[in-house]
């Protein structure tokens, strides 16, 4: 184990399953040369040349429809689209190509394309560049939407991405880049659709996607304080959802609270409310309370922004209000 | 004013033809009276009256084919206003009512006698005022449909009190306001505006607060499980919205709360506890709002010592199929040769040393009750009868082994029994006192217990618990007398006793303490 950075978690990721698999390459806008916006490709270029990791124009419609086409030939692309507000220009060919293919033809056609993007606010980027896009995919049956919180879980989930015979959508949380932790040593991947319990607790509990595991965890803390026992857990691959630790959880704590950094409104969380009303109705003590941002485009005033994203103490006041408190 | 409609008679019938009317205008008519016969789908059919009265027109002549729904002519009294306002005669009359009545049941389609009836339901899509503008459809928009349920009137009665056929909430409610509305009427309508406006901008509206209790499904569930209504439990405790937590804390006061309420009582407030290692406040409503505290604790710790083994001794036989046998002793003879024998021993007499023998005794024809138990199911019966009897000290329970209980005489049992429950309570037991028992007696009567079931002494395989004397009538010899009686409680391991040998023992036991004077030999 050694302490990485995310940055370098999704690095080395690249980096070993191209050296893996030399189907596998990567491209987007400055991702050669200039080594990605965010410095995620830095390097890559250089070892393993230009055929393989390359700039392309600045044109998310390209971007999208050749990572299909190349994917259909049997390659396995890895295509950066800079923001992931930039999704909206590449959602047809994700949306009516990539994620259909296979059920139009009904050959085991597969499409394994993978597109990363940098999402989320905290950086002052306005509201342009740092919107949290899940709910735009989350309702498109045969895409995959990945969002880890941990480096070890970046690396490993990026590599089952890279992997996997469908369409992944890979989010980076912008604020994660600089983020270390442990990562082993070697080879090791982290399945996709499973979640994971990143905290146990008896009380309640939560559910936080991408960066607000973390909030949720600092949140879980200052409530362990108040005698609250939270239960957090992170699904990480949000669509499809493996929903039973979830259920299981709730029928122990029996009170549920979600959290994401999206608008509440038409948020991913509320599927989760959804699932446990259908499937654990009669274990829940409560309201199931949600977290989420304002229905607002993200401000670009730091005073707002800060205002705009859920913080630990927003999820300590929907924990007490689904406990009742 | 009843009217005659060409009725529907069939799905594909959308016409019919006057064939013959029965009777003039002006001829009274009573209700079932055929009146009209009508030909539709090539069959004849005959339209009775629907009411007593005076054919007060025909709307349409013999040989004319309608529409379904066409009003053929009226029933009514001779002096109604409707009938007077129309004027008597007939013909040109007739064909402006057919040509409007047409107009109607082309709108809605649907129109039969039976819509006809002006008691009309206020639910009904249609209702007909059945005044002097009659029969026509009246209409009302679904508030003033629903306003008109909330004040118990009609929107027919509304329509045609207005003057109007097409209702609205504000006819409805001028109605209703100058009818002077029914008490019911006007509550729910009190009801309704107060919750409207006690509703502020921003309300929950799907969790109003009021005077109804409302309980979480697990709340709901929880109740269930326990028997209880979450309705009780919001009473009791003083909230309207019931948690799960609310019901627990219900369930472990029990009827106290109840006590207090039913007599009027002031309820005492517990002290809260200021210990530091007491469980943190969760938050909750409970508390917040002011209910009931939880009981205040006294004190809060691990077990320890004699309770410590107590409570894992106990736990460990959570696998035993426990079973308990009681039987009833006529200890008469016993207890007048213990009293003798009390005085005339220079040592110690002890009652429970004759239950020993008997036990004793017994055993030795019952071996699996005098053996032990292990989890991998094997059973050791020992050819030694050690007999341990339950004694109660100031650290709690101790068991003392009266080791080869069966080769003592009652004598040498109760000085043994003396011993060691002199040092078993002086704290001065030894260790091997209290080991090696085979079987166990335990002695709740001389606490006063009257039906005591005792649990068995792990690994051992049954306890026989001995239960207080007293006075009861009994028939001896045919003769009510009083007796000495006694109950014996044997709780055995039904995994490996079977219920025979239990009872069989039991009785051999029985028997032996009813002819006392055995178990001295």
């Amino acid at each position: 184990m050694s302490a990485t950075s995310v940055r370098e978690a999704i690095r080395s990721a690249l980096a070993e399953e191209m050296e893996r698999d030399e189907s596998v390459f990567c491209y987007g806008e400055d991702v050669g040369d200039y080594g990605g916006l965010y410095q995620v490709t830095a390097g890559l270029q250089e070892r393993f040349g230009r055929e393989r990791v390359f700039d392309t124009p600045l044109s998310e419609t390209m971007l999208g429809g050749s990572a299909v086409g190349a994917a259909l030939t049997g390659t396995r692309p890895v295509v950066e689209i800079m923001y992931g507000d930039f999704l909206t220009i590449v959602a047809d060919h994700l949306v009516n190509y990539a994620a259909k293919m296979y059920f139009n033809y009904g050959d085991e056609t597969s499409v394994p394309l993978v597109v990363r993007t940098a999402y989320g606010a905290g950086d002052q980027l306005g509201l342009h560049h740092s919107q949290m896009p899940i709910s735009w995919f989350q309702n498109v049956p045969g895409l995959t939407v990945v969002a880890p919180s941990t480096p070890r879980e970046y690396k490993g989930l990026l590599k089952s991405a890279i992997r996997s015979d469908d369409p992944v959508i890979f989010l980076e949380h912008k604020l994660h880049y600089d983020e270390s932790g442990e990562v082993p040593e070697g080879e090791y991947t982290v399945p996709l659709r499973r979640s994971d319990v990143k905290r146990e607790g008896s009380d309640v509990t939560v559910v936080a996607v991408g960066r607000m595991v973390d909030v949720a965890l600092e949140a879980a803390e200052a409530l362990a304080g108040e005698g609250v026992d939270c239960e957090v857990i992170d699904p990480r691959t949000l669509v499809p959802l493996d929903a039973e630790p979830i259920l299981r959880s709730i029928r122990k704590t029996h009170a549920l609270t979600v959290v994401h950094e999206e608008p509440t409104f038409g948020g991913y969380g509320g599927e989760i409310a959804a699932i446990a009303a259908k499937r654990a109705i009669y274990h829940l003590d409560g309201p199931v309370t949600r977290v989420g941002a304002p229905f607002t485009p993200v401000p670009f005033s730091k005073a707002l922004e800060d205002a705009y994203l859920p913080d630990a103490e927003d999820v300590a006041s929907a924990v007490r209000e689904a406990l009742g408190g | 004013m009843e009217v005659l409609r060409l009725p529907k008679g069939g799905q594909a019938m959308d016409e019919g033809t006057v064939v013959e009317w029965h009777a003039d205008v002006g001829e009274r008519v009573a209700a079932g009276d055929r009146v009209v016969s009508v030909e539709t789908e090539k069959t004849v059919r005959e339209l009775p009256a629907t009411a007593d009265g005076v054919l007060r027109s025909i709307d349409v002549r013999e040989g004319e084919t309608v529409p379904v729904g066409t009003v053929l002519g009226r029933i009514g009294e001779p002096d109604e206003a409707g009938a007077a306002e129309r004027g008597e005669s007939t013909a040109v009359e007739g064909e402006t009512a057919q040509a409007v009545d047409d107009e109607a049941a082309t709108a809605d389609g649907e129109t039969g006698t039976d819509a006809d009836d002006g008691a009309t339901t206020a639910d009904g899509e249609f209702a007909t005022a059945d005044d002097g503008s009659e029969t026509r459809t009246v209409r009302a928009t679904p508030t003033a449909r629903r306003r008109a349920r909330e004040f118990g009137v009609t929107v027919a009665a509304v329509a045609a009190a207005v003057g109007t056929v097409s209702v609205t909430p504000s006819d409805v409610e001028r109605y209703a306001t100058e009818k002077g509305s029914t008490d019911a009427g006007e509550s729910v309508l009190a009801g309704c505006e107060s919750a409207a406006s006690s509703a502020p901008t921003g309300t929950d509206i799907t969790q109003p607060r009021g005077a109804t209790v409302l309980g979480t499904p697990r709340a709901r569930v929880v109740a269930n499980e326990a028997g209880v209504d979450v309705v009780t439990v919001g009473d009791a405790l003083g909230v309207d919205r019931v948690r799960e937590r609310h019901v627990r804390s219900y369930l472990d006061r029990g009827d106290v709360i109840d006590l207090f309420e039913d007599a009027d009582l002031e309820r005492p407030e517990p002290e809260r506890s200021e210990s530091a290692d007491s469980e943190p406040d969760r938050p909750g409503p409970a508390r917040l709002s002011g209910a009931r505290e939880p009981p205040a604790v006294a004190s809060e710790g691990a077990l320890d010592g004699v309770r410590a083994v107590m409570f894992e001794r106990m736990a460990s036989t959570s696998k035993y199929a426990d079973t308990t046998t009681v039987s009833r002793v006529d200890v008469t003879a016993l207890t007048s040769l213990y009293e003798r024998l009390a005085t005339s021993w220079d040592g110690p007499a002890s009652l429970t040393a004759f239950v020993v023998r008997a036990a004793a005794l017994a055993l030795s024809d019952y071996e699996v009750l005098n053996a032990s138990v292990d989890e991998s199911g094997t059973l050791t019966v020992y050819e030694d009868v050690n007999v341990g009897f339950a004694v109660n000290t100031d650290r709690g329970l101790l068991v003392p082994t009266i080791s080869q209980a069966d080769a003592r005489t009652v004598r040498e049992t109760s000085a043994e029994i003396d011993r060691l429950a002199s040092d078993a309570r002086a704290g001065s037991i030894e260790h091997e006192d209290l080991q090696h028992g085979t079987f166990t007696v335990s002695n709740a009567g001389s606490l006063g217990a009257y039906l005591n079931t005792p649990r068995i002494n792990p690994p051992q395989t049954a306890i026989l618990g001995v239960c207080t004397v007293f006075e009861q009538p009994a028939v001896v010899d045919g003769e009510v007398v009083p007796r000495e009686m006694m109950h014996l409680c044997l709780t055995y391991d039904h995994r490996v006793i079977e219920g025979a040998e239990a009872v069989g023992f039991l009785q051999s036991v029985t028997e032996r303490l009813e002819a006392p004077e055995s178990l001295l030999s």
